[in-house]
């Protein structure tokens, strides 16, 4: 966390340099932004939270000229301000970094740069040569190692992101609205931002910060403004807060535990795998391990490991190349995947929007699909279809107006909660699940975890892939960590983790074990 | 990456390659016919207009794929309101170059403010000039004359958009022309060659000397040979003038202005030019003012060459100056082309309308080779995008 | 990796191409009888079918460009609208 320096205690006394009230913003059929808070002083950091939807991006479009405020006031060092257009903001001292990169990409880094705002010579012309040169002192200044002269299209993802903050920077704002600033971020360029930020801090420049990664923003942050349906909830100093008061009001409810109770008994092998691997690279190579009744098994790794290869070839849509799969002591292959739903198998894909859900048809729909046989020939049973959705519907808790909405307009948890309410529908007594967290809000997430827990109650198998630490060693019962396509270790919940400290590091070592 | 250069690279040069090809294919087709002064001289006067109205739409293009559809039956339009002013009412030729170019400032203004601040689709708001304007042209000539077409225009209208510089009889080699085509041609290979050394001051990559030397060599050969055959002809048309002028103008804005790169960034990615403040509406408004008046300027060298104004005049020209534009590399979604491409482009449109009009070719093939010629293009751009991705 | 802006303006110019070669093909139709031509009929019914064809061709596949292109605008959407919880 931010200790609080003698200047900064100082500047805590200060009038605020940023005073956001009462601000409104109405959309149609939505209230976006009721009552809406936010107060920031110079030289902090304040972060802005909330679950999706919460109205934290919108608040800041209000203040960046996007939107025009409803209602409510904004003031700067005490003058009223409304800012038209992005340019008036900019002008006036705020610069903004947003959540999607808005660059032109067939352009090269400096124009990115200097966009709105090109030098130029005495002649009207555009000065490439102080553009360059002014681009390359910014750079220096930030310690950023890009050319500037590249095509912007062509660098990485997390370089185009330190561009887009070295651009905001180079505004010498007064206030800087960062909006998920380190999404595609490595570890170490976050702590480059951290630095950037905390130079600009200490110079007197109020930073914005919204984001969902709750270490971060403790962090960094001095202030924790925390919004839900676009009202303001609470604003704390981040010295006294907890990721569990964080969440608590995010959510709005008692979450005592970021995990539910575990209450599953681990029965009979259900799945022995021996020597498996898939048949086309980059694939999987000889893993074996066992998979019981009533058991939650993690699968852990980097990117790269081909934890999503594992699944899919055990599921029959990537091709098996070696080793047997028994289940209930019978050999089984699961060359096709109807093949694997027909021997109880289930996948739920880790990108759901792109092979998980049918977008353009309904929850009824996508409900019903993996079952189609079970509703009759030649003509579909409406009736059961209907009753079946409702029963997943109720079941996954999935929040929607009704069974013929367009799946695609749900949120991505809701998303997910039908998804596995397909596969359930289908009585699997496997269940292969990736990243079945990723997109999902706090709440949601709990759901869902509940959810897995349950069918590891009614004694069926669970396989989970995620990136997720906490997540894995909140649930799992074991966890097999794959590296580099081969399986390095497997941990025991009790023995390797559970509380026990070092786990997460053992796990790091053997996820590193191949590569 | 090297890569995207040299793709790029030879996708610009293909063109030029393909000019080049064609010119030969013409040359053998024609006997010579194509190579004759004349012929050069034709070249320009008939095609003056593809390409002073395919800089106005190569700017609306990189605002990102726009077009406009109305500009030839704008030029009907203005071409008999010229015809109406000169002929009929018998006003000043100054007067009336003036007025027509408050006309389609006027159109320019009304036209770029539905589009940019009403936020009408280009297409929409074009295609209504596109049906509307012919009529109204054709309904004045009618109104004014009894043939439905006004002529002849006064000789000093005519002798600032289509005669010729320092002119000299045919066959009598015109020196004042060949000395300007030097001039240009040293030009060129000096401007390329001071070019590759701030280029390679600031550290950017540069073209190699031989390479700088081929590229500027053919170039000012080009030039000696137009201007050589020019020559021949009697001297450098008015029209080359106004053509060559208005080419090196744009080229100046597109590369050099701060204007000229926010067409670019408009049409690369709108969105994130309004986020850094660019006035993006402000570009789309400058880009249809700026081809109505580029549509006024082409109307009169049009006219003038015609020496009258009919109902016919300006059929199809909104499709040469887009296919001169998309033969020439202008990326049919925005956001890339350059004017040198349009000029190809536009160029070798010309060079096939007046290598089938010499060998007499029916009009029906004409059309066909014409419509297989955009089609060509169209695919090749859609090829070039499928690889690319 | 070239970013595909402005999918619906290309549409738009694909859907303008195929107009013109459908006009083109009305031109040669509407010159059917003329004694003045060179073209055989046979050679002008050949242009004009093959002009609808690839006409008929280029406008689904603008429709589809287009179709395509607003589809992937949704899912910039709902992309920036989920949350990233990566560790």
């Amino acid at each position: 966390m931010c200790n609080m320096s003698e200047q900064q205690e100082t500047r805590a006394r200060e009038p605020y340099l940023l005073e956001m009230l009462d601000i409104e913003k109405q959309f149609p059929g939505v209230k976006a932004l009721d009552h809406a808070r936010l107060q920031l002083r110079a030289g902090t950091v304040h972060a802005l939270m909330g679950e999706n939807g919460a109205g934290k991006s919108t608040l800041m479009k209000c203040l960046f000229g996007i939107y025009t405020r409803d209602g409510g006031t904004i003031t700067m060092n005490g003058e009223p301000v409304t800012f038209t257009s992005p340019r008036d903001a900019l002008d006036n001292g705020v610069a903004m970094v947003h959540q999607e990169l808005n660059q032109v990409l067939r352009r090269n880094v400096m124009e990115n740069v200097w966009l709105g705002r090109f030098p130029t010579t005495k002649l009207g012309t555009v000065d490439t040569r102080k553009m360059y040169a002014d681009t390359k002192a910014v750079f220096e200044r930030l310690e950023i190692d890009v050319d500037p002269k590249q095509i912007i299209g062509e660098l990485s993802v997390s370089k185009r992101q330190m561009v887009e903050i070295a651009k905001a920077v180079s505004y010498n704002a007064k206030i800087l609205v960062l909006d998920e600033p380190t999404s595609s971020l490595t570890e170490d360029e976050v702590e480059h931002l951290f630095r950037i930020m905390h130079r600009l801090t200490s110079e007197g420049v109020g930073i914005i910060y919204i984001s969902h990664k709750m270490d971060e923003i403790l962090r960094i942050s001095n202030d924790v403004t925390i919004m839900r349906d676009g009202q303001w909830i609470a604003t704390k100093s981040a010295e006294t807060l907890t990721k569990e008061e964080i969440i608590r009001l995010m959510v709005g409810r008692e979450m005592t535990n970021q995990f539910p109770p575990k209450n599953n008994q681990i029965g009979d092998v259900l799945l022995d795998v021996r020597n498996f691997s898939g048949m086309y690279e980059p694939t999987c190579h000889d893993v074996s391990f066992q998979l019981h009744k009533g058991e939650v098994l993690g699968v852990a790794g980097l990117v790269g490991s081909r934890r999503t290869e594992l699944l899919n070839s055990l599921f029959g849509y990537f091709t098996s190349g070696g080793g047997e799969v028994t289940m209930n002591g019978k050999p089984i292959r699961n060359v096709t995947t109807d093949e694997a739903r027909k021997n109880g198998f289930a996948l739920i894909t880790e990108e759901r929007r792109a092979t998980g859900i049918f977008g353009e048809n309904t929850i009824l729909f996508n409900t019903i699909i993996a079952n189609v046989d079970a509703y009759g020939k030649p003509l579909l049973n409406a009736r059961k279809m209907d009753r079946d959705t409702d029963e997943q519907i109720a079941a996954m808790k999935v929040k929607t107006p009704s069974k013929k909405t367009l799946i695609k307009s749900l949120s991505g948890g809701n998303q997910q909660k039908v998804i596995i309410g397909r596969w359930l529908l289908t009585n699997p007594d496997v269940l292969l699940m990736d990243e079945p967290t990723r997109g999902i809000d706090v709440g949601a997430k709990y759901e869902i975890y509940q959810l897995i827990l349950n069918l590891a109650s009614q004694g069926k198998g669970v396989m989970m892939v995620s990136s997720e630490m906490p997540e894995l060693l909140g649930i799992c019962d074991r966890i097999l960590v794959m590296s580099n396509g081969h399986l390095a270790g497997i941990v025991e919940r009790g023995k390797d983790f559970g509380n026990i400290p070092g786990e997460q590091e053992k796990i790091m070592e053997l996820a590193a074990k191949y590569v | 990456m090297k890569n995207k250069s040299v793709s790029a690279a030879l996708k610009k040069n293909a063109m030029l390659i393909v000019l080049v090809l064609v010119y030969l294919f013409f040359l053998i087709l024609t006997k010579g016919g194509i190579f004759s002064p004349s012929s050069f001289t034709e070249l320009i006067n008939q095609n003056a207009y593809v390409y002073i109205l395919g800089a106005g739409m190569l700017m609306c293009m990189l605002t990102g794929g726009n077009i406009d559809l109305s500009c030839g039956a704008f030029v009907c339009l203005l071409g008999a309101l010229g015809g109406v002013f000169m002929i009929v009412q018998g006003m000043s030729t100054g007067l009336s170059i003036l007025l027509l170019l408050l006309i389609g400032i006027g159109y320019g203004v009304g036209l770029g403010f539905l589009i940019a601040y009403v936020h009408i689709p280009p297409w929409i708001a074009t295609l209504a000039g596109y049906l509307a304007f012919r009529g109204l042209g054709t309904s004045i000539l009618s109104a004014n004359s009894v043939t439905g077409s006004l002529a002849p225009f006064p000789t000093d209208f005519q002798s600032i958009f289509y005669g010729r510089i320092f002119p000299t009889e045919k066959g009598v080699f015109n020196w004042p022309c060949f000395l300007l085509g030097l001039l240009a041609a040293a030009a060129v290979v000096g401007l390329t060659f001071r070019n590759r050394q701030v280029r390679l001051k600031k550290g950017y990559e540069a073209d190699s000397v031989a390479s700088a030397a081929g590229k500027s060599g053919l170039g000012a050969a080009a030039i000696l040979l137009v201007t050589a055959r020019l020559a021949m002809d009697g001297g450098i048309p008015t029209t080359l003038l106004w053509v060559a002028g208005i080419i090196l103008i744009y080229s100046f804005i597109t590369s050099k202005t701060t204007i000229g790169r926010h067409f670019y960034i408009v049409g690369g990615n709108m969105e994130a030019a309004r986020l850094s403040g660019v006035n993006t509406r402000r570009v789309m408004f400058v880009a249809y003012l700026n081809m109505a008046v580029l549509t006024a300027i082409a109307t009169m060298t049009v006219v003038a060459r015609s020496q009258s104004a009919y109902a016919d005049v300006g059929k199809n020209f909104e499709m040469d100056a887009i296919s001169a534009c998309v033969v020439g590399g202008v990326s049919a979604s925005g956001g890339a082309g350059t004017v040198l491409g349009m000029v190809i482009g536009a160029t070798l449109i010309g060079v096939i309308n007046l290598g089938m009009s010499l060998i007499s070719l029916d009009a029906n093939y004409q059309r066909v080779i014409k419509g297989l010629v955009l089609l060509a293009a169209v695919v090749f751009d859609i090829l070039s995008k499928k690889r690319g991705k | 990796m070239e970013q595909m802006n402005n999918g619906k303006t290309r549409s738009s110019l694909i859907a303008i191409v195929a107009a013109y070669l459908l006009y083109t093909a009305w031109q040669l139709f509407q010159g059917w009888n003329d004694p003045n031509t060179t073209m055989p009929q046979a050679v002008m019914a050949l242009f004009i079918v093959l002009f609808a064809v690839i006409a008929c061709v280029l406008l689904v596949y603008a429709w589809r460009v287009w179709k395509n292109a607003a589809k992937e605008e949704e899912e910039e959407k709902k992309k920036q609208q989920d949350e990233s919880s990566f560790k």
